[in-house]
């Protein structure tokens, strides 16, 4: 009697059956994804078993650095050399001057050399 | 405008100005520092400090002035570029001028030095005992600095550092193998390059190159093959390139923080060239 006085039509009862059996699936989906969730942090959180180290090792400043340390406000790649060059002209003397007092320095007073005849830009190459 | 080009200081000196004049006035001022700073001559000025066994002693005025160049230069680098570390290059074997430094085979490596401590107040210099002072790269451009300052010159480039008054100047970057690593715009402000790869000898199995790190009092290693910086004077970039190269690694990004430095660019030592974002590049 209550069922015909609150569904007295057959598509009413079958809308009623519908909307509570998505209302049950969907409370059920949510409860299964939080849990799942859950684990996930729980996982993460979980902490990591580290062997101690065996031996103590010194970072160095070394030539194998690949590249600079990047600037706050960016790094311009002026050069860039696939493929490495040969070893850079490096200066080294090994004549041994005997008796040398140090030789006193360049030499001030040499002739000066003219001026490029070109307006060539000045050079920077470090000393 | 003249251009001449003359040995000084060890090095070589581009000089443009706009009279023979200026060009003398120049000469004369880079043959009068290097009289007075250059520690290979028996009879200079710094000699007799570096000689002198008081921890105290007066300094002529411009001794005093290239001194306190090295305390700002030394104070702007966080200490980093230290004047005071003559007796690193000493033991180390750049004891001469270095057509004259030779290779070392004995094995001993030199023993490490107390780092350097010196002040200046005034004209009066006080240092530790141990503490030599070496002013190389400082009072080349210091002594830039003063020819462009002084009117004498336009243009004044010695052993890679600039300092110029010109609009139009642009600079050209060589790298370690002598080829040009990128041409800059500079006009008016300073540049400099500090390099180790031109200076270098062997001390037993160890390479010595003439940048003495003051942290270590031993010559530096570092992935950078030479550092060149963009500042306001000759002696601040001077400074700043030493501090680069100093630094390895870290040394860009450093650059790039201190409001000082316009712009900076480091080789390394795979051949490729880096640099801060303040850079302009000639076409």
């Amino acid at each position: 009697m209550i069922l015909k006085r609150l569904f007295p039509t057959r598509w009413a009862k079958i809308l009623a059956w519908t909307g509570a059996s998505l209302a049950w699936g969907t409370t059920l989906i949510a409860v299964a994804s939080n849990a799942a969730a859950t684990d996930a942090v729980e996982q993460q959180e979980a902490p990591v078993a580290i062997d101690p180290p065996t031996t103590t090792t010194i970072a160095t400043t070394t030539t194998t650095t690949p590249m600079p340390d990047m600037p706050e406000r960016g790094l311009v790649v002026v050069r860039y050399t696939p493929v490495p060059p040969p070893p850079p002209q490096v200066v080294t003397r090994t004549v041994v001057v005997a008796g040398s007092s140090g030789g006193g320095g360049s030499s001030s007073t040499a002739a000066a050399a003219p001026a490029p005849a070109v307006a060539a830009p000045v050079k920077s190459s470090g000393s | 405008m003249m251009r001449i080009v003359f040995p000084a200081m060890g090095t070589t000196v581009d000089v443009t100005a706009d009279s023979d004049r200026g060009i003398a006035a120049t000469r004369q001022l880079f043959e009068n520092v290097e009289a007075s700073c250059s520690r290979f001559l028996p009879e200079s000025e710094l000699t007799r400090i570096n000689d002198d066994p008081r921890i105290r002693v007066t300094l002529s005025p411009r001794m005093a002035s290239v001194l306190h160049a090295a305390d700002h230069a030394r104070s702007i680098t966080d200490g980093i570029v230290d004047a005071g570390i003559g007796s690193g290059v000493l033991v180390w074997g750049y004891d001469r001028t270095f057509a004259a430094v030779a290779d070392r085979d004995e094995g001993a490596l030199p023993e490490r030095l107390p780092a350097p401590q010196w002040s200046i107040d005034g004209s009066v210099l006080t240092r530790s005992a141990d503490t030599r002072i070496d002013l190389g790269g400082i009072a080349k451009g210091w002594t830039c600095d003063v020819a462009v300052e002084q009117g004498f010159a336009a243009v004044v480039s010695a052993g890679g550092d600039v300092r110029s008054s010109d609009a139009e100047t642009t600079v050209e970057v060589v790298d370690p193998w002598g080829a040009a690593a990128t041409t800059i715009h500079l006009g008016v402000g300073a540049l400099a390059t500090s390099s180790v790869s031109r200076r270098r000898w062997r001390v037993g199995a160890q390479e010595a190159n003439h940048l003495i790190d003051p942290r270590t009092m031993s010559p530096t290693s570092s992935p950078v093959l030479s550092a060149t910086a963009i500042t306001t004077t000759a002696v601040e970039a001077e400074a700043a390139a030493k501090a680069i190269l100093l630094r390895g690694a870290d040394g860009l990004a450093w650059a790039d923080r201190q409001s000082w430095i316009s712009a900076a660019l480091v080789v390394w030592d795979d051949g490729n060239v880096y640099g801060t974002t303040g850079l302009e590049l000639a076409a």
